[in-house]
């Protein structure tokens, strides 16, 4: 099985001069090849965590980071952000801060070019992360005139070139719209299925993480309180509101139905709600 | 903090009114000098005539404000400051720089040259003579972040110049001018928070009247020694540009800086970015 | 109007080499610094660098907008050269208190080319050179990485930045911001709605662009790769040598007759 991609053991976390812990006591194993939907309401750690796995915090943020984290056998608190280059990338947001060039290709160029590889690595690097998310033919474009969505896809083939074995996206569609959001989301499918990468996603969108996560973890108030695959998180339909994560439609639907005296199972998957129903396949 | 004694208070209290009626000096003398003298305003304008008169003078104070200015410049960007105590090092020189230092320099330069661009300056001659509110920003660049606040604007004035059609040898002069606009109230004021007499009272003196005198004085310097690649007549260059240059920063800074200063540096310390904590934490 | 941004075209001078172009626009200095007393000797210079901006894909209007944009300053500026040389020559015009003589003109008209044919030579140069060439060149000059980092990256997020900045002005105007209203102090003061927005933004942005240029590897490798190195060529030595002989016979022409 070899070892997890992700250890974090005992972890706290914190931003001067604050007195409060942001992150509170997290403990967290990821797989390799894993990909692990982080929810819960804003405010409640989640870019934290995000930002010590990759180890920006507390080399480039500064910050108060306490207890074990280990990435890809790297020791992060020891190595810092730097130590990671090539193991970890990291996608945000924003899409409009991370592309900083005049052409698609420069921008996919650039972080190759930072390690100071070869020129032709770099290019094989380019037109590989080119191929895998279908940005032929935006090569000689300028990305500071694409649509949110095309610059969010940018932004993860330019992390791509560094070729991470953990790809970290943070809220990467909280700033789109539906079209953009679709293009992000069905990008990050497609990374899953080559089974080359292990993916930590931010996100809210609930229906898209019971498709494709392997496993869901909702933190509130600095704490991972629920972890487990989607069926076992979010039948759990009273709690995670309560968490303030929002249930998916067909469990909370199902979940209304119990409490008015039914007597129905509690799909978290659509397809599990068409067969409760008595449907099938068309 | 103890009490400020009042001497020093009053020291403070003193620069500030120096410093504002330095400014409606300026206003009014200009006027005059229009109003007697519309053709020439120049030749009627005090400050022009201080500069001219001074000119044998000014190429000498010019020439070592040149070599100290020059020599602080290269310093700073080596990592080095000069104390009492002779060379100390500081943590900031660009061998140094995070990945925060270099965003911050871009970022500067970019809202800096942006905004000389993009804000129509007050006119005062049409074509000759205009106020940039933009400028204001300079000095608290240097306050708030430090050398690459410096560089920041050093490199915004340089944009602005290849932006708007005006580079060229001048730019040189123009590129250290602007460094040292933020660097003087950076290196000198001890108070950067705009909220204590003795704040406001010394950016008064370095970050008002000093970067004042010494930006008009380095640029002029430079463009009176490279007369034959710059082509632009002593007159102009001592009875015109200095005044310019001297009467705009002051004005400027003067009126829009503490306004804008007093605002800014509690959201800038709020996010950990000037310099001092990012020192501290580094 | 943004005169010396890059400017995608398929030009000669876009497919110079950086360097190429960067020495042409020194022989214009060169050139214009030899030929600065005599303008009729300067005006070659001024056609070539003329021609250069026609041939760039920027349009030779734009010297003439540059210029326009200048004209007051420009203007002023020679009536003085020419006012210096009042005793020498034979007087061609009186304006009031001021003589024209023939000698005066010409330098005034040296002296003016010498101030207008390097901006123009430098908007060609920077208009047709990519930012990440213009990185390259920095680096090649002894420019640090990172500095030279910054400078380029200040540069591709300077349209979205001169864009905010009208948005916020726009916005304050239809607020009631009445920017060319009041006295001198009062205008200026009317700023601080415009320049506060802009840099919260700037704040909000600092965090966010260190670690995406964190995740790029900033910083990382001592000397950078660059894919895009520009490889000099026969057209590069080609153009070299031209520019180099036809500024060379005008500084001679300058500065020997």
């Amino acid at each position: 099985m070899g070892a997890p991609a992700v250890v974090v053991e005992r972890l706290r976390a914190k931003y001067p001069p604050s007195r409060d812990w942001v992150l509170k006591d997290i403990n967290l194993e990821v797989r390799r090849g894993e990909m692990l939907v982080v929810m819960g309401p804003s405010g409640c750690g989640k870019s934290t965590l995000l930002n010590v796995i990759a180890g920006l915090m507390p080399s480039v943020i500064p910050g108060v980071v306490e207890g074990r984290v280990i990435v890809d056998g790297v020791d992060v608190l020891a190595a810092g952000h730097r130590g990671l280059v090539g193991r970890v990338a990291m996608v945000y947001q924003n899409p409009e801060v991370q592309v900083i060039t005049r052409s698609v290709y420069e921008e996919l160029a650039m972080a190759p070019e930072n390690l100071g590889l070869p020129k032709d690595e770099v290019v094989e690097r380019v037109e590989w992360a080119l191929d895998v998310l279908g940005l032929r033919g935006y090569e000689h474009k300028d990305p500071q005139a694409l649509s949110g969505g095309e610059k969010q896809l940018i932004a993860i083939a330019s992390v791509l070139t560094m070729r991470p074995k953990i790809l970290l996206l943070d809220e990467p569609t909280s700033m789109l719209d539906h079209r953009g959001t679709r293009m992000v989301l069905s990008a990050i499918n497609a990374l899953k299925k080559r089974g080359e990468l292990t993916v930590i996603v931010a996100e809210h969108r609930v229906e898209w993480a019971v498709e494709v996560a392997d496993k869901v973890a909702i933190m509130s108030g600095g704490r991972l309180v629920l972890e487990g695959t989607p069926d076992e998180v979010f039948s759990r339909v009273d709690e995670i509101r309560e968490l303030g994560v929002r249930p998916p439609g067909v469990a909370e639907v199902a979940y209304e139905l119990i409490r008015r005296g039914a007597k129905v199972p509690v799909p978290v998957h659509l397809k599990d709600a068409v067969k409760a129903l008595g449907g099938g396949a068309p | 903090m103890p009490e400020e004694a009042k001497p020093g208070k009053a020291v403070h209290v003193v620069a500030v009114v120096v410093g504002l009626a330095l400014v409606v000096a300026v206003v009014w003398l200009f006027a005059q000098a229009l109003a007697a003298s519309p053709e020439n305003p120049w030749a009627a304008f005090p400050i022009s005539q201080i500069f001219l008169g001074a000119r044998d003078a000014m190429l000498v104070i010019g020439g070592l404000v040149w070599i100290l200015g020059t020599a602080a410049f290269l310093l700073e960007l080596a990592g080095y400051t000069v104390t009492r105590e002779g060379l100390r090092k500081t943590g900031m020189g660009i061998a140094s720089w995070g990945v925060v230092d270099v965003a911050l320099t871009a970022l500067s330069a970019a809202v800096y040259g942006g905004l000389l661009f993009a804000t129509a300056p007050i006119v005062l001659v049409p074509g000759f003579t205009w106020l940039r509110p933009a400028n204001a920003l300079a000095p608290l660049f240097g306050m708030f972040f430090g050398i690459p606040g410096c560089l920041g604007a050093a490199i915004g004035n340089l944009i602005a110049d290849i932006l708007g059609g005006f580079f060229g040898v001048g730019s040189i002069g123009g590129f250290v001018g602007n460094f040292l606009i933020a660097y003087l109230p950076y290196k000198f004021v001890k108070d950067h928070s705009f909220t204590t007499a003795s704040s406001i009272g010394e950016f008064y003196v370095w970050g008002v009247i000093g970067q004042a005198i010494v930006s008009a004085v380095y640029i002029c310097w430079w463009l009176d020694v490279m007369q034959a690649f710059v082509g632009l007549p002593i007159f102009v260059i001592w009875g015109v540009i200095a005044p310019i240059i001297f009467s705009n920063n002051v004005v400027v800074t003067a009126i829009l800086s503490p306004i804008l200063g007093r605002a800014l540096f509690p959201l800038i310390s709020a996010r950990g970015l000037y310099w001092k904590q990012r020192i501290r934490a580094g | 109007m943004l005169a010396g941004i890059y400017v995608e075209r398929d030009s000669f001078f876009h497919k110079l080499d950086p360097r190429a172009k960067l020495a042409w626009a020194l022989m214009v200095l060169a050139a214009s610094m030899a030929t600065q007393f005599n303008g009729l000797k300067s005006l070659p210079v001024f056609a070539s660098v003329v021609i250069a901006l026609a041939v760039s894909g920027m349009g030779a209007g734009l010297a003439a907008l540059i210029i326009f944009n200048a004209s007051v300053f420009l203007l002023v500026t020679t009536l003085v050269w020419a006012s210096m040389y009042a005793l020498e020559g034979t007087p061609v015009l009186k304006l009031g208190w001021l003589v024209l003589t023939d000698v005066g003109l010409l330098v005034a008209l040296g002296k003016f080319f010498l101030i207008i044919n390097p901006v123009l030579a430098f908007v060609v140069f920077f208009a047709s050179t990519k930012p990440y060439h213009v990185s390259w060149t920095l680096e090649r000059l002894g420019v640090p990485s990172k500095l030279a980092t910054a400078f380029v990256i200040a540069i591709c997020l300077l349209p979205s930045m001169v864009r905010t900045a009208r948005d916020v002005i726009d916005v304050q105007r239809a607020r009631g911001l009445a920017l060319d209203k009041g006295s001198i102090i009062e205008r200026l003061s009317k700023y601080a709605p415009i320049l506060i927005p802009l840099m919260a933004r700037l704040i909000g942005d600092v965090w966010d662009l260190g670690m995406v240029l964190a995740s790029r590897g900033v910083g990382y490798a001592k000397r950078r790769t660059y894919v895009f190195e520009p490889a000099w060529g026969l057209r590069d030595t080609a153009f070299s040598a031209l520019t180099l002989a036809f500024y060379g016979v005008i500084a001679a022409w300058g500065l020997l007759l």
